[in-house]
């Protein structure tokens, strides 16, 4: 499992297929065959995962609008993020696109 | 004989020569045949003289590249074109042809915003119901109590966005190999699930409950990356458009009135 750091930067695997319904991703990852689903907040920062920007920048936004400490919203995206990691949902890049 | 095989407003132009084969599918499939006009693609038939084919045959082997696709069966093969001309060579056996066209309208409905789906649907009050579920769930059971109410299949039915509004429309795909009933279509009002219960109730679902039931009952000819996203895509259009609920039902006439009422609701 790749060692995660505010600067790591993710994008969302290119061969998932995934929509927003009422709010909340719903994706399809069909080689493995499995359906995912992410609650509001994990829909946003899932959105965010097009490899343009690092943790660090997507845990201010979050920090900013859901009114929570930076050091929190940082903790609570790697979290999240190492979840989608280890699910096969996302990949670690090299540097932002 | 040439001749346009439309389903769910999807048009298949069928060209096969005189004899057994041309006797099958116009006597089989005569309510969904007619005039050639704008066809999707065009299937010609061959006679490869197998004879009927096996019971209980094993699954098709479907490989596609773009529009292209590839069919091998220990009964038939074919090679097809989605958008274009292609050829089929199968025997005079209606349960090998009807096999075909299943996997035919599988591989069409995804791209013309549709699925083709196991489930059982009804016209009720002007509208279309669309109950779906695997073998044994009760598909059958339910359309036998629909009484006077219009069946578009108790097997497989159609649905599609066309033009932005979603429709139910009858398939040739009748349980037991069932000669179909007429060709029919109606505005789709909703989505269910099937579950046998000790009493009949209607429960709501959310739009991932209705994206999850399209999805695990949508006849899927190969297990091809491409055509599980196109699936997807229009599994998600149809959850964003279209309610669904389960009927959790026990086996009378009641159950009728339980999902008109649920209607007007």
């Amino acid at each position: 499992m790749p060692v995660l750091s505010p600067e790591s930067v993710l994008v969302r695997n290119e061969r998932l297929a995934w929509r927003a319904l009422e709010g909340e991703a719903v994706i399809l990852f069909p080689e493995v065959g499995t359906l995912h689903r992410l609650n509001p907040t994990g829909t946003r920062v899932w959105e965010q995962l097009d490899g343009s920007c690092s943790l660090a920048t997507i845990a201010e936004r979050l920090s900013g609008e859901f009114r929570v400490k930076p050091d929190e919203a940082l903790h609570d995206l790697e979290a999240l993020v190492s979840e989608l990691l280890d699910a096969g949902l996302v990949d670690l890049t090299e540097s932002p696109s | 004989m040439r001749s346009a095989l439309t389903v769910g407003g999807i048009e298949v132009e069928v060209n096969v020569g005189r004899g057994r084969q041309e006797t099958i599918i116009a006597d089989r499939y005569g309510p969904f045949l007619g005039a050639v006009d704008d066809p999707v693609c065009c299937i010609t038939f061959v006679d490869n003289e197998k004879g009927r084919g096996l019971p209980n045959p094993p699954l098709a082997d479907v490989t596609t590249s773009g529009d292209k696709v590839l069919i091998e069966h220990v009964d038939f093969n074919a090679e097809l074109d989605l958008a274009g001309d292609g050829e089929v060579r199968i025997p005079a056996d209606q349960y090998v042809i009807d096999h075909f066209f299943r996997l035919l309208f599988g591989l069409l409905a995804p791209r013309h915003d549709a699925l083709l789906l196991h489930a059982c649907g009804v016209i009720t009050e002007g509208r279309s119901h669309v109950f779906a579920g695997q073998s044994g769930a009760g598909k059958s059971t339910l359309a036998s109590l629909a009484e006077h109410r219009p069946l578009l299949s108790d097997e497989h039915v159609i649905v599609r966005a066309i033009d932005g509004e979603w429709i139910a429309a009858s398939t040739p795909f009748w349980g037991s190999y069932e000669k179909p009933g007429m060709a029919r279509s109606a505005p789709l009002a909703r989505l269910w699930s099937l579950k046998h219960w000790p009493t009949s109730s209607v429960r709501p679902l959310d739009q991932f409950a209705t994206l999850r039931i399209a999805i695990e009952n949508s006849v899927l000819p190969s297990p091809e990356l491409e055509i599980k996203r196109a699936v997807f895509d229009v599994a998600a259009d149809l959850a964003s458009d279209i309610s669904s609920a389960e009927l959790r039902f026990t086996p009378t006439h009641h159950v009728w009135e339980q999902i008109d009422a649920s209607a007007v609701a």
